[in-house]
């Protein structure tokens, strides 16, 4: 006991003594060991840094063409590109915002998970103005519904740049060889399920080991059985929202029905995402709920073998009868980019971001990617192939998009629901009980929220 | 008679402050002043983004106990220390004491139980997921191989499992890294005690009970120190394999925290968690240091007999579990109690064949069963290499067969990846560190073993109490100190992994040093040395084999070390090889040949000089770890 009230009173008595000399010593001590190394900024120049997930081929090429071609034009300006493993991104950027100097522009992920917190910490900047210089000549380059992914209050924080969205994903040959349809209806989907199992096949490929992919079959019944602003309603926790509505224990359920009825692999919870794309492409699945994100991965060029590059298609998710959604919204949400708040060089900053949301800069990316940038006149019919394309006209059609609720969550709460999720695929708890959670959780964010506004 | 020119061997106060300040400036700045900001900081109501701090009192303390997920990660933490003790004490010792020769066969065989220690953290929790993977995982296949397909599981993906299939990894990767501490530790112990024993005509089973562990008995509690600092701070195998799932089943502390603070942005709260794991911690240690401290007890006296009726407890639970689940279970009982006989009788016909069986032969039969767990030991990181020539569907859909199609462009693509580069940087900045650090130790160990600091004990016993304190409870405050003295890359990692490393350094170091005999560092004195050279070139040369030792742990953890690297190093360019083999993985898809690729690079070199250098390390830490 008294070596625990010794050890504390010197913790104490270090940091009331030892503050200021420890820092001296710091700043001395680390150099010499590694002082030549550190990275010097170019002088007389303007420095934007900017940080990105996109650390992969060809996400990487695409943004570091972007880039030379703007220091090419702006000679007075270097754009230092950060890249980060998406994960480690979450840690990362929030850590850097609490700091004094994060990144001028940054990667995000629409959405209350990152923009909302962010644009509510006011880590963000307001570029509503550059927007609506000239007439809204740089406005007019994003798609409406997109571009209000990124306002808050009437203000715009950011600009999209890619659409990613959820789809049904099927292998047309068993489909072929068994006669199976491709299902519209909910009940379509369940009796589907049934048939494929008795064959002795796993209907829909899943892994939920990174504990966010389950979760879109409850995410897109919500949807459907409520509505998508009513669904949007709930999520912001400084408003009403209560996820009070049945609508979400309701689609839980539907979600237990797809587990009692063996939809799913074996221990989903354990599985890598990449076992489930493996599943799905070596013919042991007949489907896979999953994003757009793969399609790269199972085309020509991507791990799936040859043979099964034009063997899948993909169809928006079933609708339920008798839901008050828009039954043909898809689910999706625009990842982008935005300014930071304390960026010392914002004007620069906006510069580079208008460059990279020129039609020309954008065609070239969509060439090199193949994914759905949000910039009108992107994708062209030379430029895409024919899935891309097809993607680009099912967006056209559908009524909506509505964001996954993993990005419009408050986060906490966020992972209650996923928790719960995983949970009842193991049969470990009620649909009842994971909303009771959610929404307890929700009060408390709230709360907590008022308190620190408050004050 | 005292000349003029001599001075005083114990030194003036301020010599001995001026020797231990730059540990204590490191320890000040890098571990006690973040540890402090975040203990505050428990007491707010904060957000990363937000920079306005609300004062809450207890609510966040109280909002913790009332969350069930803390006590689900207090278990497993529990979990996590007794069966790592369980496990990994008896298994080590066992290798230890087998392989402990210096025959060519066995240096080979240590170097297969060593390997998987020497895979990086976050490498091998990415194998391990693929090799649990239920459906088409390589474990499950084995198993079926073998005709125990009932034995499948979920692995990782089941609840009640997956804290164990976790455990199970950690005990694996680190059993050979203990097995090297105890050998030290057995090497120590004099040939002729042995010899002795022998002709007082002690078996080999006496011997060991009543003259081996004894002797090894202060290596013993290093070891169990180690095992369970590791099992209380052990955070990133959690959370590359599970990251706390399924639910919150295999939740532990430090990945409640991370997630509380960097994922929720609920920092209060984190910091609460934090300040937990410091109280928990910090137990540890006061019981540590009250048992290390009794030096003439053989051990303290209820080790014996509490382990007896512990291992009879157990065995009486095995026995009557059936029993709690249904009342119908006789046969599961009976059943149950036959087996004990039969694992009880067959363990004392061992030992007594053992006795008995002449030298040679008894050889051959334990070097077969050491190579047979080699064997098992070695088949994931095997599996791991072949995997760095396999497409990710091979490696799935025929887990145990030889590639369709070798695969060579993968290690063309980890080496354009930068896990050259990566490993070059993780080398240096481990250089950097351990060097630093090994200076600051042993100025500051000269000080408290020889010199007389002002209140010395208190000093000592607040850097050693900094042992048990988790980086990752630092990790805001070293994030915001270094942004605001603008450092960032190495100088911004480097200062707290110095820090860090400092109290296990200089509690070792310190009782090497007060260990030798005092007359050569007088004598070296009277003739006129200063105390500078007393320690660099009287004791450090002689106290060797320590420094070894305690560069070795300092290495390890520094060539591991994951949150701080990934939030202070910014700069591809420097990035180390943690991080580095994270980043193989992108927004929606992992390499997993090229990131098994990247392993296999990276094992190569340092198993090779593990090899060739592992007398070296072998006797360097043999005096280190007992002391």
């Amino acid at each position: 006991m008294r070596a625990i009230i010794l050890t504390f009173g010197a913790l104490v008595a270090i940091l009331l003594g030892g503050c200021q000399p420890s820092q001296e010593a710091q700043q001395q001590a680390p150099t010499k060991g590694a002082g030549p190394l550190v990275s010097q900024p170019s002088t007389g120049k303007t420095t934007l840094s900017l940080w990105t997930i996109w650390n992969a081929e060809p996400r990487q090429t695409a943004l570091a063409q972007i880039v030379s071609d703007f220091e090419a034009a702006n000679p007075d300006i270097h754009v230092q590109v950060v890249p980060h493993e998406p994960d480690a991104y979450k840690t990362a950027i929030r850590v850097a915002l609490g700091g004094s100097q994060p990144p001028d522009i940054f990667f995000v992920w629409s959405g209350e998970k990152m923009l909302h917190s962010f644009v509510r910490g006011g880590a963000v900047a307001d570029i509503t103005a550059d927007l609506d210089a000239d007439g809204g000549a740089w406005r007019q380059r994003f798609p409406a519904a997109s571009l209000g992914m990124y306002q808050f209050d009437g203000k715009t924080y950011g600009v999209p740049y890619l659409l990613q969205c959820t789809f049904l994903f099927y292998n047309k040959e068993l489909f072929a060889r068994h006669g199976w349809t491709v299902p519209k209806t909910w009940p379509d989907l369940l009796a589907l399920c049934k048939k494929i199992r008795k064959v002795g096949l796993i209907p829909i490929s899943l892994g939920n080991l990174q504990k966010w992919p389950a979760h879109h079959f409850p995410c897109v019944l919500a949807q459907r059985l409520m509505g998508a602003d009513a669904v949007e309603r709930q999520y912001d926790p400084t408003g009403p929202g209560t996820y009070s509505d049945p609508g979400w224990v309701k689609s839980l359920d539907m979600f237990r029905e797809l587990v009692d009825i063996g939809a799913f692999p074996k221990s989903p919870n354990g599985v890598d995402r990449s076992a489930a794309r493996v599943l799905f492409y070596s013919g042991k699945a007949a489907m896979f709920y999953t994003g757009t994100w793969d399609f790269a991965r199972l085309s020509k060029g991507g791990e799936a073998p040859e043979s099964f590059w034009e063997a899948w298609d993909f169809v928006n998710f079933p609708a339920v009868p008798g839901g008050k959604g828009e039954q043909g919204c898809l689910e999706g949400s625009p990842d982008g980019y935005v300014v930071s708040a304390q960026s010392p060089n914002r004007a620069a900053a906006v510069k580079f971001l208008q460059h990279m949301t020129s039609v020309e800069q954008a065609q070239r990316f969509v060439t090199r990617c193949q994914e759905l940038v949000q910039v009108r006149g992107a994708v062209m019919e030379k430029n895409a192939g024919p899935r891309l394309a097809k993607y680009m006209k099912m967006v056209e059609a559908a009524p909506r998009i509505s964001a996954w609720a993993d990005t419009m969550m408050e986060e906490s709460v966020a992972q209650v629901y996923m928790a719960g999720v995983q949970e009842l695929l193991e049969g470990r708890t009620t649909p009842k009980a994971v909303m009771e959670r959610v929404r307890q959780r929700q009060s408390e964010v709230r709360r907590e929220l008022q308190a620190r506004s408050g004050s | 008679m005292r000349a003029p020119w001599c001075r005083p061997v114990l030194g003036t106060s301020s010599t001995a402050l001026l020797f231990a300040l730059p540990a204590l400036i490191f320890f000040a700045g890098f571990v006690a002043y973040p540890i402090v900001h975040t203990c505050v900081l428990s007491f707010f109501s904060w957000s990363a983004v937000q920079s306005t701090a609300l004062p809450v009192g207890l609510a966040n303390y109280r909002a913790l106990l009332s969350d069930p997920h803390f006590f689900v990660a207090l278990r497993n933490n529990g979990l996590f220390i007794v069966l790592s003790v369980a496990v990994q004490m008896p298994l080590a010792l066992l290798l230890a004491l087998g392989l402990g020769s210096a025959l060519r066969r066995h240096r080979l065989l240590r170097t297969l139980f060593f390997a998987p220690f020497v895979l990086p953290i976050v490498a091998v929790g990415l194998m391990w997921r693929l090799i649990y993977e239920p459906n088409l995982g390589a474990l499950n296949a084995l198993l079926e191989m073998v005709g125990r397909s009932h034995w499948a599981r979920g692995w990782l993906g089941e609840s009640e499992v997956a804290i164990f299939a976790v455990i199970a990894v950690s005990c694996w990767r680190y059993v050979g890294f203990h097995m090297m501490i105890l050998l030290a530790g057995l090497q120590s112990i004099p040939a002729d005690v042995h010899e002795a024993a022998a002709l007082d005509g002690a078996g080999k089973w006496q011997t060991l009970w009543q003259v081996t562990l004894p002797m090894m008995r202060r290596v013993l509690l290093v070891d169990a120190l180690l095992i369970t600092v590791g099992s209380v701070r052990i955070f990133d195998l959690v959370k590359v394999m599970t990251d706390g799932g399924p639910g919150y089943a295999s939740e532990v502390l430090a990945t409640l925290m991370f997630r509380a603070a960097f994922v929720e942005d609920r920092m209060g709260y984190s910091a609460a968690i934090a300040v937990v794991m410091l109280l928990v911690t910090l137990v540890f240690t006061v019981v540590y240091l009250r048992l290390t401290r009794v030096e003439d007890v053989v051990w303290p006296p209820w080790v014996s007999r509490f382990s007896v009726w512990a291992v009879l407890l157990a065995a009486a639970a095995w026995v009557a579990w059936p029993m709690l689940l249904d009342d119908g279970a006789w046969p599961a009982i009976v059943g149950r109690m036959v087996a004990l006989g039969l694992i009880a009788g067959s363990a004392w016909l061992l030992v007594h064949v053992w006795e008995r069986l002449p030298r040679r032969p008894a050889a051959v039969v334990r070097d077969t069963a050491f190579a047979l767990l080699a064997v098992l030991f070695i088949l994931p990181v095997g599996w791991a290499v072949l995997g760095s020539v396999r497409t990710v569907n091979d490696l799935l859909l025929a887990p145990w067969r030889l590639p369709e199609t070798w695969v060579w462009g993968n290690f063309a693509a980890a080496w354009a990846g930068g896990i050259g580069r990566y490993l070059m940087n993780s080398l240096a900045v481990t250089a950097f560190s351990v060097g630093l650090a090994l200076a600051v130790s042993a100025l500051s160990a000269y000080a408290f073993a020889r010199l007389r600091v002002p209140g010395g004990l208190l000093l000592f016993g607040l850097i050693v109490g900094g042992i048990l304190m988790p980086v990752h409870a630092s990790l805001i405050p070293l994030y915001v100190q270094s942004r605001h003295l603008h450092l960032v890359n190495w100088p911004a990692i480097i200062g707290p992994y110095v820090a860090f490393g400092l109290p296990l350094m200089v509690l070792m170091l310190r009782a090497y040093l007060a260990d030798i005999p005092t007359e050569l560092s007088d004598a070296a004195l009277i003739d006129g040395c200063g105390h500078w050279r007393v320690l660099w070139q009287v004791l450090l040369p002689i106290a060797r084999p320590a420094v070894a030792a305690v560069a070795i742990f300092q290495a390890s953890w520094v060539w591991n070390e994951l949150p701080l690297a990934l939030v202070l190093v910014r700069d591809r360019v420097w990035q180390v090889l943690p991080v580095g083999l994270l980043n193989f993985q992108g927004e929606h898809s992992a390499d997993w040949g090229v990131i098994m690729a990247g392993v296999t690079l990276t094992m190569a070199p340092i198993l090779a000089l593990y090899f060739l250098f592992q007398r070296h390390i072998v006797s360097g830490l043999t005096a280190g770890a007992v002391r």
